[in-house]
């Protein structure tokens, strides 16, 4: 079963994504920031990090450049998931590294779609 | 919120949103909560980037939640405010009075728009002024009238207090504590204010150390200095206690707070409209001395 690393600061949102990532089959694991996902994700591997990118201590570009330093996650989808959409934040999503920038509001159908596709 | 269910279950494409619902509402409650405590100890003359970042993301994560459950009215009103916030935090706008004033008065606006979506059988909260005033703020063409008003009809939207509520004046007082032999001794009294959130707020001076036996704290409060010596005094000899005006806070907002009836000494106590915090006490703070070792109740657990 795929494991996959579930990042954001909210509590509703966290629980709501973790829900629908479970209900579609997928083993979750929460953390509550950034550095909480860093520390999470130290000596394991996952199968895809959905991470959100304003966040307390670490945000989700930041993270995303510490987990692209660490062999284990050089190759790993890391999808950011935020109701950020300037053009500015998502280039720098991408130069961090990230695979793919969604906003929120979302489809949780169309979250599962996606993280389809990209975990394939 | 009947008539917000077949819209969220359509949004979620067979998930049912409801379920969220109340983290949601206790998320945003403590969102804006921390919104509007770190807005009223912003110093608009030399503001900190990391408490700018940190009332960003209490508004940004309010509009993010709300958007994704459908609150619409919620999510309009915290987008205006994030992209005011977010020219603030990168440094295209200078934070003013009259910017503290209508987030504050955005932040009483979003509590009534989110107790309607609870059952709180309110009327629809019209914020058209207060996000034309945002708008303008935006831009930088904010006339002070147009901002008076907004906060104004704002002040009137929110839930009201009841008939014996009163309006206090936010005050930031030095507070000095000293000469102590253990400095770490006034650390209680920086737990009071943790454990009595509607005491106010109080920040250590100096990054937290003292010197020559004395600590120093800033403390923003509506308690006036009698109430605050009496509590003092639990934890400190009140000779040892200084307390003294620090220049006016530049945006005094009205607050909405009911004093308990007790024979001791009233109190003032959080407003009814909102559900006390899991740190903030249930009742006044000298029936708890009364009823509790005073032990009990200080600890900070």
């Amino acid at each position: 079963m795929h494991s996959i690393l579930a990042v954001d600061d909210s509590a509703s949102m966290r629980q709501m994504v973790s829900f629908t990532l479970k209900n579609a089959g997928f083993n979750v694991v929460e953390a509550v920031d950034g550095q909480d996902a860093f520390e999470k994700a130290s000596g394991r591997t996952f199968s895809l990090v959905l991470t959100d990118q304003n966040m307390p201590r670490l945000d989700g570009i930041d993270l995303t450049k510490k987990l692209r330093e660490n062999p284990n996650f050089k190759t790993t989808p890391i999808l950011i998931l935020t109701a950020e959409s300037s053009d500015q934040m998502k280039q720098a999503g991408r130069a961090a590294g990230a695979t793919g920038w969604l906003v929120k509001p979302f489809d949780p159908a169309k979250l599962v779609e996606v993280i389809g596709k990209v975990i394939r | 919120m009947a008539d917000h269910s077949q819209e969220s279950m359509n949004a979620a494409a067979g998930i049912d949103l409801s379920q969220f619902y109340q983290i949601f509402f206790e998320e945003a409650g403590e969102n804006l909560e921390t919104l509007e405590q770190k807005l009223l100890t912003l110093d608009i003359d030399d503001a900190d980037d990391e408490e700018l970042n940190a009332i960003f993301r209490c508004a940004h994560s309010v509009k993010g939640g709300a958007a994704t459950f459908g609150f619409t009215d919620v999510a309009e009103l915290t987008h205006q405010m994030e992209t005011l916030l977010d020219k603030l935090r990168r440094h295209e706008l200078a934070p003013n009075a009259a910017m503290v004033d209508v987030l504050l008065a955005s932040g009483d606006a979003l509590r009534a728009q989110l107790g309607r979506h609870q059952g709180s059988g309110q009327a629809a909260v019209d914020t058209s002024e207060l996000l034309q005033s945002i708008r303008l703020l935006v831009n930088g063409q904010a006339p002070a009238a147009a901002v008076r008003a907004a906060v104004t009809a704002a002040t009137a939207a929110a839930p009201q207090a009841p008939a014996a509520a009163v309006s206090r004046t936010q005050r930031a007082l030095e507070l000095t504590v000293g000469p102590l032999a253990d400095l770490s001794a006034a650390d209680n009294l920086v737990d009071l204010f943790k454990e009595i959130t509607d005491l106010g707020i109080i920040e250590a001076l100096d990054g937290g150390r003292g010197a020559e036996g004395l600590r120093r704290f800033k403390v923003l409060t509506t308690s006036s200095d009698n109430d605050l010596l009496d509590l003092f005094s639990f934890h400190i000899a009140r000779e040892q206690v200084r307390l003294a005006m620090r220049r006016p806070s530049p945006h005094p907002t009205p607050r909405r707070r009911r004093r308990c009836r007790c024979r001791w000494r009233p109190r003032l106590l959080p407003p009814r409209s909102r559900r006390p915090s899991p740190r903030s006490p249930a009742r006044c703070v000298c029936r708890s001395r009364r009823s509790t070792s005073s032990s009990t109740w200080w600890a900070n657990s």
